[in-house]
């Protein structure tokens, strides 16, 4: 109701507008206006005086908008079974719309820092993974450094993105955190296009971008994934 | 479809700006420290674990235990109000300044830079007084342990060694220290609690001394031993989730040290802390056992070491964040590339209280610098209280409540300063009330000088981590550039405050027809 508020009232809309048009109680408002920008559904202006909507409020865009192309929930159980056998956060990811949108979060591992893998996918194996396969996609203008091993050379990305490519294996290295590591597969249809990807993340030295082992056992689950999704 | 789906589904096709808005302090290590550890740099700011030392020593020596009870509980309230008037900032904002940019949202720039001297004397005089407590305790240690350490150069090789250390823990980074600032004073704190917990022992609590204004005394102290509880707000940049984990924060550490102290002050009453109290100040002459004796000042030395650590940490961010200002020299913002730490800053700072601690053996400035720098914290406290009265009324958020706590802390802390200034010229000590009164006003003569010199400087004051073009729905906010041609998130409809004059069309003229 607040959002809805902050979004027909346009960027800058004040608490006390917003309070009176939502007919919430401002001491109320004022507290759930405050909790939604911690969140990062909000944002405050510089002058903080008033409200814009936040990149966040995207994630609602699974209730409010058009449903997602194909529904991976029916693979939760196959992803469980994965999830019993490593120690590391297993993630599902669907590239639906051509952005990343994780699907299936790990409930035992906390992904800190999730919107960047959608801001910045220079910089995860989810997001390279996804602009492998998405020529279209590559980020114009200057990639952010978001730690010392971020890719941030457009070569260097090329070249990341042909590798990527042929062995059908994206790896991350300390480049969106220092100290996470990832390794992400492919989801791909029958026609052979990649719809998402399974990612491990876990801490760097514990997660090995050489762990055939790992690769494989993703290969392995990500073709019983996409067989539970088209069944 | 509502405004709210609109909005979203127009967000997939909006552009990225050309020239994206950004934090002016994302150069530090964003969204890293956990809630844990910001409580433990508050904490350890407020060394709860020594200050159950010496707030014994301070009632016992000027007041009846049960108005030293009374007078902690009253103090720790007045805190508890403070805390709730630095949260109306930090809901709403993470700054790197701290207090000294929460008042500038509220009262301008001129406030804000009374603030930062305030704030900057109370950070880098505490850490000055624990460094030289902590060395002082460290020196005694040792001592018992039978290595002489009394000489100049001795102690000057002591200072030098604990400040190494300390920079050392402090660029390695911010989460670092963090948790070794929780270790550290953890151990000290159950080390002390679980003394006190003895049962009384040896003499009985020494009669007061009934000196004058013993009251204003003992609040103060007891003021100053809660100050630093609002050190987290220098790291919300820093911060995961900032808004919720420092706002925690600034309301939990004066409930955690303020019990801690009535703990301490019953201990007194009871006769529990005399024990402690007379080992810390004769050492083994009092009848303490040697063990006892080193244990207690090993925990003293932690807790004010940890202390002085904490506490340059946090005025490094404040010096920091006016070397973005342009403020200060802009070589202060320097960031190690590797840690995300402003090492430049942290040096400075450090240098500066490791030769004022040195200096300090030398000249007994000691008493002289604690009254100052308490004066300074509850000046500072009651620029923010007022601040968050200005602050909540001009962005139309302010509720009753909020303003009458406000003003209640604000008149509190005023009568406790003014006590103090009073109090001082009438024992006849006019250094203090001067250097007060210096440092107060040193922040308006800087504003003046400022102004004349720098008028475009004074614009960047107030920077804080403000929404980034990645932090909004595209499409959904207005970015407009700022006085210095940064875009920055503006109000859609009216103007924001910090834009730049436009240029209006020039009024009708009659003459010129």
């Amino acid at each position: 109701m607040l959002l809805e508020a902050v979004a027909q009232l346009g960027s800058g809309a004040t608490a006390r507008d917003i309070s009176s048009l939502s007919g919430i109680p401002p001491a109320t408002a004022y507290r759930l206006l405050n909790l939604l920008v911690a969140d990062g559904f909000l944002v405050r202006v510089s002058d903080l005086s008033g409200f814009a909507l936040g990149r966040r409020t995207r994630e609602l865009a699974g209730e409010v908008g058009a449903p997602a192309a194909e529904d991976f929930s029916t693979a939760h159980a196959v992803v469980e079974q994965l999830r019993a056998r490593v120690r590391f956060g297993i993630f599902v990811a669907s590239y639906a719309d051509d952005r990343v949108r994780l699907v299936d979060r790990d409930p035992d591992h906390e992904l800190a820092g999730e919107s960047v893998i959608r801001t910045h996918l220079h910089a995860s194996a989810i997001g390279k993974l996804l602009l492998s396969h998405r020529p279209g996609l590559e980020p114009r203008g200057p990639l952010r450094p978001l730690t010392g091993r971020t890719i941030v050379e457009p070569d260097t990305l090329a070249a990341e993105l042909s590798r990527i490519r042929e062995s059908g294996i994206a790896h991350e290295v300390d480049e969106i955190r220092v100290g996470r590591s990832a390794l992400a597969v492919p989801l791909r249809d029958s026609r052979m296009t990649v719809i998402g990807c399974i990612a491990a993340i876990g801490r760097t030295g514990r997660v090995n971008s050489d762990d055939e082992e790992l690769a494989g056992l993703l290969r392995t689950y990500a073709e019983r994934i996409v067989a539970e999704i088209m069944a | 479809m509502s405004a709210l789906s609109d909005a979203i589904s127009r967000s997939f096709s909006a552009g990225e700006p050309e020239r994206p808005a950004v934090s002016p302090l994302r150069a530090l290590g964003r969204r890293r420290l956990s809630g844990i550890e910001v409580l433990a740099q508050s904490v350890a700011t407020t060394a709860p674990a020594a200050s159950m030392v010496v707030l014994p020593m301070t009632v016992l020596r000027y007041a009846t235990p049960l108005t030293g009870v009374l007078t902690i509980l009253g103090a720790t309230i007045l805190i508890f109000l403070i805390a709730v008037c630095v949260t109306r900032f930090t809901r709403r904002q993470a700054a790197a300044g701290g207090l000294y940019s929460f008042v500038f949202q509220g009262l301008g720039t001129r406030a804000a830079l009374t603030t930062g001297v305030a704030i900057l004397a109370k950070y880098v005089g505490s850490a000055t007084l624990t460094l030289y407590s902590g060395t002082a305790a460290l020196s005694a240690v040792l001592g018992e342990l039978g290595i002489d350490v009394t000489g100049h150069a001795a102690t000057v090789a002591v200072h030098a060694a604990v400040a190494a250390v300390a920079l050392a823990v402090l660029v390695r980074g911010a989460r670092f220290a963090a948790l070794a600032l929780l270790a550290v004073e953890a151990g000290s704190l159950l080390f002390i609690v679980a003394l006190t917990l003895l049962p009384p022992a040896g003499p009985a609590p020494p009669a007061p001394t009934g000196a004058p204004h013993g009251l204003l005394y003992v609040a103060l102290a007891a003021v100053f031993a809660l100050a630093g509880f609002e050190s987290a707000t220098f790291f919300g940049p820093e911060a995961k989730r900032p808004l919720v984990t420092i706002t925690r924060t600034v309301l939990l550490t004066p409930l955690i040290c303020g019990g801690l102290f009535v703990f301490a002050a019953w201990a007194a009453w009871t006769g529990r802390a005399t024990t402690l109290v007379e080992a810390y100040l004769h050492g083994t002459a009092s009848g303490a056992s040697a063990p006892l004796v080193i244990a207690l000042n090993l925990g003293l030395t932690c807790s004010w070491l940890a202390s002085a650590t904490a506490s340059s940490h946090a005025a490094s961010r404040l010096v920091y964040s006016m070397g973005v200002e342009r403020l200060l020299p802009p070589f202060l913002t320097a960031v190690h590339r590797r840690f995300r730490t402003p090492y430049a800053a942290l040096l400075c700072i450090m240098l500066l209280v490791t030769v004022a601690s040195a200096l300090s053996t030398a000249v007994p400035v000691a008493d002289t610098l604690r009254t100052v720098v308490r004066a300074m914290v509850v000046a500072a406290y009651v620029l923010v209280a007022v601040a968050s009265i200005r602050f909540l009324r001009r962005i139309r958020e302010q509720t009753p409540g909020a303003v009458g706590w406000a003003l209640v802390a604000s008149l509190a802390g005023t009568a406790l300063l003014a006590y103090l200034l009073v109090a001082r010229v009438v024992d006849a000590d006019v250094g203090a009330p001067a250097v007060i009164v210096a440092l107060l006003s040193a922040g308006a003569v800087w504003h003046r000088h400022l102004r004349r010199r720098r008028p475009g400087d004074l614009t960047r004051v107030g920077a804080f981590d403000c929404a980034e073009s990645a932090d909004v729905l595209p499409g959904a906010g207005v970015f407009a550039p700022d006085a210095h041609g940064n875009p920055v998130l503006v109000a859609g409809r009216a103007p924001p405050r910090r834009r730049p004059p436009q240029r209006e069309a020039p009024p009708h003229d009659p003459d010129a027809a």
